[in-house]
């Protein structure tokens, strides 16, 4: 088998896709990238079996086959050679000859067949998305999925697509978000799927982010799709908790604030709350919030207040800060709206204004506060 | 006739009396140094041959006999201790009975000379007895003082001669007797010969001084002196920090009014207040001494006088429990500062403003250099600048300049071999902290390497949380968003409901929710994740099986919880949960043993690093 191809080409390919392959595996083939020539056409693919990675590299001419070629190697050569056609020759014991203007070099490959095969998407519905409307999700949700490994449906973020919206939902039962797109439409089947954490924080970072995505849903994988790569991930395939159950409707005790001071307020009191409870108090007063911490066992406390458009009975409330600032962050209007119950039940978090033909929603739990 | 009756002569009455005084040469040396010592001698010398078989010899300077005193001394019921019934109630000396010069007579060959130090008798006299019969009675030339010579014990009672052990065994028993002696006497001087080889030579000094002369060097640097008064009684001595816990008994020294005695109730008061930190099988080191009225406590229930029987034991027992505790708190705080004394700060020297101590320094005003530098913390770097440690809990600066005044002066003294300061490369900001296969936490200080095992590290923060939150009540909640309903087998159920309310003071808020189902609606904020329902399942199953630990159902229920909710060996930490770990162990009371006696902390010293790379 021989190939030649750009210097540039591979390497950018190789950086691009090395991100999926393990640093340690017990499996010594996942620490290769498969080559694959099909019809004059060069795929690159690297695995961590959860997660697959194929990407289309530009081929100046080779021959059908395939070999596995180390990948820290490719990785590191490509970045050390000038621009320069690459000439690989690979024997039929998976020595690789690779010919540079600069010199040649010898890697000891692995045959292409061990390499596990792609997914297969049986019965896959299949719709195209906006890829900035993906990366928006994605960037919405993501922070609250939960990182407890025996609750596994809260590792990922769930996925319902409908015929009129788009919907991504992430809990780590602590809090929640959920984000719809009400502009999406589907001729398809509605679906749901619950995609784990590791592959959306991959689609961050690694798409090439075309206008359209091609998104695919099969019983046990996602497939997203755009111009020359596709991603493939095992789905979480567990119970995701009912979460419409959990938005409460009553809550009545609404006020009004200016996002960035709360932001910086929850930033500075948080300084000097506990280091393992992280808690703020908030005591809600007509026109005005106070947000206090106390921390014993340091002997550090802190309060401020902060004005806000209230005008209801008094109320004191504790919430875990880190939670508090990573809700505010996502906030992008200048104004939020918390709209709280008791002390005990679930508060919601809105920006003040939605985006057109959006709905975003966080709801936090309290931290009820003894003694 | 002759009557079947009759009064037995009194030879053999002393014969009979020895069997239960004497039985063997370690009871003939108690007898004696107990003499010795009520004779106010300030030096005492036992010289030993083969064990005691063939040689006992008790020279001291005390108050010495005449010779009508001599005499009498060898008659049953002869005593200069006690005078009427009264004395029975507030004796103050070792010996009372008038049994055992008598009885030691009726089974030896006895030389006793002895000269008095009052009155115009001015001389000595010496007296030979073989086998209950005097054989010499007439003045000789001696010191004031006593001495008294036994050769060849039970040569005349072959059933006893018999049942002697060998001579290294026969010196055991021998040391046991003289070693608490010594140690309730450091005023006075002891020296033990023994096959003409000096044993043990004590010099006149402070209990503290008396027990490394006994025990050795090494037990300098690991005692710790208690003390405590609670009403008439009075508790002083040293306990052994855990380097000195043993797996057999024998280092476990307990005196009432001076007198060692074995009191199981008493030994238990101990063991308790090292309950969590030592396990079952396992005993610390420690002298203590416990006086009170003689009238408080009655010594004559035993012809050996080791055991004692208080008016009020209970009280007694209280009370040494609480001086053991106390000063354990110490000791556990000052292990790791006696390596690393040079730079004291707090374990992560971060280079943040320290907080101000509200005690101290007016409200806005920068504290300054680190005015009580705290020993007790581990440096993770080794130098740094100063004052850019902050004083953690300010709030218990008084305690700690207390401590720190105690470790200061414990360290001085005792430590008369100064260290070293291992110095590591100097480190102002970020600081060495890994964390190895997601299990063990690895750092560096002063005096080389600590090693932390994470899980056991948190259990011990969350055991003494949950252990204060019961009392408090004061544990927060983080409440779910989706409360979990759980079913429980009926044993286990029940458990539950006894527990539901201490459950709830920790943090979880639980209810009843039909039968045998509980929902959970809230959790300690504390908590490592984890399925809710199973967490409360092995904290039923932990809190049931545990049930013969002496736990009190608090301690039991915060022992399992700890278990169950602190972070396990696997799960990663990040960088800043590692440092408030640390830290947060570091100001728990036992930061070194975990609540079932398991170590949190090994340290592997510069020093044992280089003796393993050979480098001297």
């Amino acid at each position: 088998m021989q190939f030649t191809l750009e210097k540039s080409a591979l390497q950018t390919g190789v950086q691009k896709i090395i991100k999926v392959s393990p640093t340690r595996s017990t499996m010594p083939i996942l620490n290769h990238i498969l080559f694959t020539i099909e019809n004059g056409r060069l795929y690159l693919r690297t695995s961590d079996i959860e997660i697959t990675y194929v990407l289309e590299v530009d081929l100046l001419n080779g021959e059908d086959g395939s070999v596995a070629i180390p990948a820290r190697l490719l990785q590191e050569i490509t970045n050390e050679l000038p621009e320069t056609e690459l000439k690989f020759s690979v024997d039929e014991k998976q020595r690789i000859s690779l010919e540079t203007t600069v010199g040649t070099y010898k890697i000891q490959g692995r045959p292409g067949d061990e390499f596990p095969e792609t997914p297969e998407l049986a019965d896959a519905s299949t719709f195209k998305l906006p890829a900035d409307l993906l990366e928006r999700m994605v960037d919405k949700t993501l922070f609250a999925v939960g990182r407890d490994e025996l609750k596994p449906a809260l590792m990922g973020v769930l996925f319902e697509i409908n015929k009129a919206d788009i919907r991504a939902v992430a809990t780590d039962g602590h809090r929640l978000v959920r984000f719809t797109n009400k502009a999406f439409t589907n001729s398809g089947d509605p679906a749901k799927v619950i995609i784990p954490t590791k592959f959306l924080q991959l689609l961050q970072n690694l798409l090439p982010m075309e206008d359209q995505v091609e998104f695919s849903i099969s019983n046990d994988h996602v497939k997203v799709e755009t111009k020359g790569a596709k991603v493939y991930t095992r789905v979480i395939d567990e119970h995701y908790p009912d979460y419409t159950a959990v938005i409460p409707s009553g809550n009545d005790k609404t006020f009004v604030s200016n996002t960035s001071e709360m932001v910086n307020t929850a930033r500075r009191v948080s300084i000097f709350s506990n280091r393992t409870t992280h808690q703020l108090a908030f005591k809600l007063h007509p026109g005005y919030l106070e947000v206090y911490t106390e921390d014993p066992e340091n002997s550090t406390s802190a309060k401020e207040e902060v004005l806000v458009e209230y005008d209801g009975e008094e109320m004191t409330i504790g919430y875990n800060s880190l939670y508090v600032r990573d809700l505010l962050r996502n906030i992008e209007t200048e104004k939020v709206v918390f709209k709280l119950s008791s002390a005990v039940g679930p508060g919601i978090i809105l920006p003040e204004k939605q985006r057109e033909k959006e709905d975003l929603l966080m709801l936090l739990m309290p931290i009820r506060l003894n003694a | 006739m002759t009557s079947k009756i009759h009064i037995l002569p009194e030879i053999l009455t002393n014969k009979i009396a020895a069997g239960e005084v004497i039985q063997r040469p370690a009871s003939v040396v108690k007898e004696l140094m107990e003499n010795a010592i009520d004779a106010g001698a300030d030096k005492i010398e036992v010289t030993i041959e083969q064990g005691g078989r063939t040689l006992i010899q008790v020279t001291d300077n005390g108050q010495g006999m005449n010779g009508d005193e001599l005499k009498l001394a060898f008659r049953r019921h002869a005593t200069s201790k006690i005078a009427k019934v009264d004395d029975l109630f507030k004796i103050a000396t070792l010996g009372f009975r008038g049994e055992a010069l008598a009885s030691i007579a009726s089974v030896a060959m006895v030389e006793a000379i002895s000269k008095s130090a009052d009155g115009d008798d001015t001389e000595a006299f010496v007296l030979k007895y073989d086998a209950g019969r005097e054989t010499t009675f007439e003045p000789s030339a001696w010191p004031v003082g006593t001495q008294i010579t036994i050769k060849n014990l039970f040569f005349n009672v072959p059933a006893r001669l018999k049942f002697l052990k060998g001579k290294r065994t026969e010196l055991n028993h021998i040391l046991d007797i003289f070693k608490p002696l010594a140690l309730s006497h450091p005023d006075l001087q002891f020296k033990l010969t023994s096959d003409q080889k000096v044993l043990l030579d004590c010099k006149p000094g402070d209990p503290g001084q008396r027990i490394v002369q006994i025990f050795g060097r090494e037990y300098e640097k690991k005692i710790v002196s208690v003390e405590n008064t609670r009403g008439q009684v009075k508790i002083t001595g040293y306990i052994g920090n855990l380097d000195l816990v043993r797996v057999a008994r024998g280092e476990q020294y307990l005196f009432v009014n001076g007198r060692p005695v074995t009191d199981r109730l008493l030994n238990n008061a101990v063991y308790g207040a090292y309950r969590s930190l030592i396990q079952r099988g396992e005993f610390p080191f420690f002298v203590l001494m416990v006086d009170l009225p003689p009238a408080e406590v009655d010594v004559n229930v035993h012809p050996t006088k080791s055991e004692v029987k208080f008016k009020d034991e209970w009280r007694v027992y209280h009370i040494l429990k609480e001086t053991v505790e106390t000063g354990l708190r110490e000791t556990m705080k000052m292990v790791p500062g006696l390596h690393d004394r040079p730079r004291a700060q707090s374990f992560f020297s971060r280079p943040e403003p320290a907080p101000f101590s509200p005690d101290q320094t007016p409200r806005g005003e920068y504290a300054g250099p680190n005015p009580n530098p705290d020993p007790n913390q581990f440096n993770l770097y080794g130098g740094g600048e100063p004052g850019t440690g902050p004083t953690r809990f300010p709030e218990r600066s008084a305690e700690d300049s207390e401590l720190l005044r105690k470790a200061r002066e414990f360290s001085q003294v005792l430590q008369r071999n100064p260290e070293p300061v291992a110095r590591g490369p100097e480190r102002t900001a970020g600081g060495f902290i890994w964390q190895v296969h997601n299990k063990y936490i690895l750092s560096q200080i002063n005096s080389g390497i600590a090693i932390i095992d994470q899980h056991v590290a948190h259990e011990r923060i969350l055991f003494e949380e949950a252990m204060h939150q019961l009392d408090t009540r004061s544990g927060h909640s983080q409440t779910l968003l989706f409360p979990q309903t759980v079913e429980f087998p009926p044993d286990d159920y029940n458990t539950l409901l006894d527990i539901l309310p201490d459950l709830n003071k920790l943090g979880f808020q639980v209810r009843e929710f039909g039968p045998r189902t509980l929902l959970i609606e809230a959790v300690p904020v504390d908590m490592r994740g984890g399925a809710e329902g199973d967490v409360l399942r092995e904290i039923v199953d932990y809190y049931r099986s545990n049930r013969e630990f002496d736990y009190s159902p608090g301690k039991r229920l915060s022992a399992s919880y700890a278990c169950k909710a602190a972070v396990k060996a696997g799960d990663p930490l990040t960088e800043e949960e590692m440092r408030t770990l640390v830290d947060r162990l570091f100001a728990t009371e036992h930061p070194f043993y975990c609540p079932h006696g398991r170590p949190i902390i090994i340290q592997l010293t510069i020093d044992e690093l280089d003796k393993r790379f050979e480098r001297h």
